[in-house]
């Protein structure tokens, strides 16, 4: 070989620089030369021997990939890419997550200001964060998809048993990973969510030394705390990684090993022709999937991005605080089926039925053996499935906010009108404008459109609170009375003259320069003892000029009840 | 190749031919290899296993009688030592403390409840214009002593040992009892000038039927 100093003396600097940019691309590419690339994506047909499938043989990237695709799995049907989408969002979730990292300490002490850096400061910190949480939220829904495709196809089936074993373990850990990330930001939301998801851990039926020790391991002390956030921390950036990274190579080996099953009406009932590909039916890799694998990623990039810049925002609520829970707790959308059953089954009963549930499906294709994969064959296992997933469906809607546990009226109420978290209400009302003083709801204030506002929305939500307590055996009865004036009188817990509810009112403090306090307060009369107060509850908020709530509501894309 | 000799030489080649030494000594190696991992698994466990104070989060807490709250008022609220303490009289009924059918005998006294729902951990509170505690994730129920009033929670409220001490803050005048391993409210001795709670000393709520399935209201 000569050398490129030889090179240049022989064919002139030009040619010679030519002659070795293509020598480079040769050896990074394993095998293609310049034009061999540009003859791919023009569509020729390759030279003898085919240059593109030396990627495969002698190259490390590509040589898990096959070399050809039957024709058969390279339209949206029967994959619909899951499985490949999947994989992205496992690299998609490696490389956002990776880049979190660098602005995270996992300490309670400083984990929650961390949180407020990276929105507030870090360079594309927030979208950064909500890419992350949306991949998150993504990649449960995109491998749950994948299983039941796989599931309806068929796919499944001898011999791609050991694939789908592999395929519920990935499943397993995808959820756990989405989870267990949950924590990290160590506010309201991800303390209470793990709590009781570590809970019902410790509730397995076993012996209590047992739930006991799971317990502690799992929160790392007696409470969630800086032991139990490094704990889950690890897990998320270390552990669960590691697995997931092992068996998706377990997993895609074997995808590889049987090829990707063809739609069930494309071969012999019995026969497995996936790797039995016929020469006028290979689609290649080199050009073909290659760039259609790039438009994909193209595609879900510019979802996810733009998702996480104008559609979503990650949540961040208040720093988490082991000893309040917040009123409306809810568990993550993808567990919300759990959540359905607790209000269902006693927990020990729940806790032991998902591991059921899980082996049930690893067991399933060594279950359903029937040697045809055509739907019309398997009218039975189509039909369970559907059964289940709309019991799935009936249960996550169960555990929906739409059946939360609700407080009493007054709380309700209060919870309406200063929200434990964010912005609502009347945290909307512009600092300047809260005048200090006591307001009943509906109250006009002269000159202060925000405070007016407030107190009609303050009655408005009494209006639809004031009617409820109708279950409790002190008031058997509502009544809504009309008086000579037009205005309604409420005969329950929210007695009162007329509305404005004289027994509700808006106290508004100035405690402090630039600190206010906004305080609900409720009192009920005996209907028998006029001086008797059975009820006497208030709800306190505190408001610092600098809050900006009002200008949070267009920040965080939330509305503003007050504007 | 010397080995496969030895093996030729000692099973003929045939596996059913009986255990040879060399197969035998792998197995024996296999097994202690297998042993090895069990208790690296064993170990595991037990290095996971958080170290920590009994009651970390608490520890003794002695207050004096004046924080107590009066007869069946509402429950005085101690986040440090994450217990609420009640006063309890039965015979003085009001919606938030009467007699079950099921309960014999009048509830008087005063106890330290575990603010921690027995159901899944999170943090009740106290809701008065319902008169209960009320759990916000899963919304179990408790009457002012713990009593479920409503599930899921699968037993009563944990309560904390309790003490009566005198006006030295040294002598023990009284203890809460402990009745099927559950500590009884403590009917304060006269004298008393101070109570201590022992958040390392927890006691499980016992599992009673739910106060709604007399009231006929459960949902």
């Amino acid at each position: 070989m000569a050398t490129f100093v030889e090179q240049v003396r022989e064919m002139g600097i030009k040619q010679a620089v030519i002659t070795k940019a293509d020598e480079v691309v040769e050896r990074v590419t394993a095998g293609m030369t310049i034009n061999d690339i540009r003859s791919a994506l023009r569509g020729d047909e390759p030279r003898r021997p085919n240059p593109r499938l030396r990627p495969h043989a002698d190259g490390f990237w590509l040589h898990i990939r096959p070399s050809f695709y039957h024709t058969g799995v390279t339209h949206i049907y029967p994959t619909f890419r899951l499985g490949w989408m999947s994989t992205f969002m496992l690299v998609w979730e490696t490389i956002t997550g990776l880049i979190l990292m660098v602005f995270y300490t996992p300490s309670p002490l400083v984990a929650y200001g961390n949180m407020w850096n990276i929105l507030g400061n870090v360079p594309l910190g927030q979208l950064f964060r909500n890419m992350h949480r949306l991949g998150a939220e993504v990649m449960v829904l995109v491998v749950a998809l994948h299983m039941l495709r796989t599931f309806v196809t068929g796919s499944y089936k001898k011999p791609r048993q050991f694939t789908w074993v592999t395929g519920m373990l990935l499943l397993l850990f995808t959820i756990f990973l989405s989870f267990s990330g949950y924590l990290l930001p160590w506010d309201q939301l991800a303390y209470w969510a793990l709590t009781v998801f570590i809970s019902g851990g410790a509730a397995a039926p076993a012996p209590d030394f047992v739930n006991n020790t799971i317990l502690l391991i799992l929160q790392g002390g007696p409470a969630l705390g800086a032991n139990g956030l490094l704990r889950w921390y690890l897990l998320h950036v270390l552990l669960l990684p590691l697995l997931a990274g092992i068996f998706f190579f377990v997993h895609y080996y074997k995808v590889v090993l049987y090829g990707i099953s063809l739609p069930p009406g494309r071969e012999e009932i019995g026969e497995d022709t996936a790797k039995r590909v016929p020469k006028d039916e290979r689609s290649y890799f080199i050009p073909d999937i290659l760039t259609n694998e790039l438009m994909w990623s193209a595609l879900l990039t510019l979802f996810l991005v733009a998702g996480a810049l104008w559609l979503w925002d990650a949540p961040l609520e208040s720093h988490a605080d082991p000893v309040v829970t917040p009123l409306h707790v809810v568990a993550p959308w993808y567990l919300s089926w759990s959540q359905g059953w607790l209000k269902l089954a006693d927990k020990t009963l729940v806790v032991a039925f998902i591991p059921l549930l899980l082996v049930a499906f690893i067991v399933m294709p060594y279950i359903e053996v029937g040697k045809s994969r055509r739907y019309a064959d398997r009218r039975v296992g189509l039909t369970v499935a559907m059964l289940f997933i709309a019991f799935m469906l009936v249960s996550n809607w169960m555990g929906s906010p739409e059946f939360r546990v609700a407080s009493s009226p007054d709380r309700e109420v209060s919870i309406h009108m200063l929200p434990e978290e964010g912005p609502g209400g009347l945290k909307g009302i512009p600092f300047e404008h809260m005048t200090p003083g006591n307001y009943t709801p509906g109250q006009e204030i002269e000159g202060n459109p925000f405070l007016t506002r407030g107190l009609e929305e303050y009655e408005h939500a009494m209006h639809q609170q004031s009617c409820t307590l109708v279950g409790n055996e002190m008031w058997d009865e509502c009544r809504v009375e009309t008086l000579d004036s037009g205005a309604k009188r409420y005969s329950n817990s929210f007695t009162s003259d007329a509305m404005p509810d004289p027994f509700a009112t808006l106290e508004i403090v100035e405690i402090q320069p630039n600190l206010k306090e906004m305080v609900l307060r409720y009192e009920v009369v005996n209907p028998e003892n006029p001086n008797e107060l059975l009820i006497d509850t208030s709800w306190t908020s505190f408001r610092h000029a600098d809050s900006n709530y009002e200008e949070e509501c267009q920040f965080l894309n939330k509305p503003c009840p007050i504007d | 190749m010397a080995s496969q000799a030895v093996a030729v030489q000692a099973g003929s080649g045939d596996a059913s031919g009986g255990i040879s030494r060399r197969e035998f000594l792998y197995y024996i190696w296999g097994a202690s290899i297998a042993l090895l991992t069990l208790q690296g698994a064993g170990l595991l466990v037990w290095f996971l296993i958080p170290r920590f104070r009994e009651g970390e989060f608490g520890g003794t807490f002695t207050l004096s009688v004046d924080e107590l709250p009066d007869i069946n008022a509402e429950p005085v609220n101690f986040a440090d030592g994450r217990f609420w303490l009640v006063n309890l009289d039965s015979e003085q009924p009001n919606e938030r403390m009467y007699q079950a059918e099921d309960e014999p005998n009048p509830i008087q006294g005063v106890a330290a409840i575990y603010k921690v729902c027995t159901h899944l951990g999170c943090i009740y509170s106290w809701t008065p214009a319902n008169n209960r505690f009320e759990c916000p994730c899963h919304g179990s129920k408790y009457r002012l002593d713990g009593r479920r009033v409503e599930s899921p929670a699968p037993r009563s409220l944990d309560r904390f040992s309790l003490q009566a001490i005198a006006e030295d803050e040294t002598t023990v005048l009284a203890e809460a009892e402990l009745v099927d391993d559950f500590f009884s409210p403590l009917v304060l001795p006269s004298g008393t000038a101070f109570v201590r709670i022992d958040t390392g000393n927890r006691k499980d709520g016992p599992t009673e039927p739910l106060l709604c399935d007399f009231a006929g209201n459960c949902p």
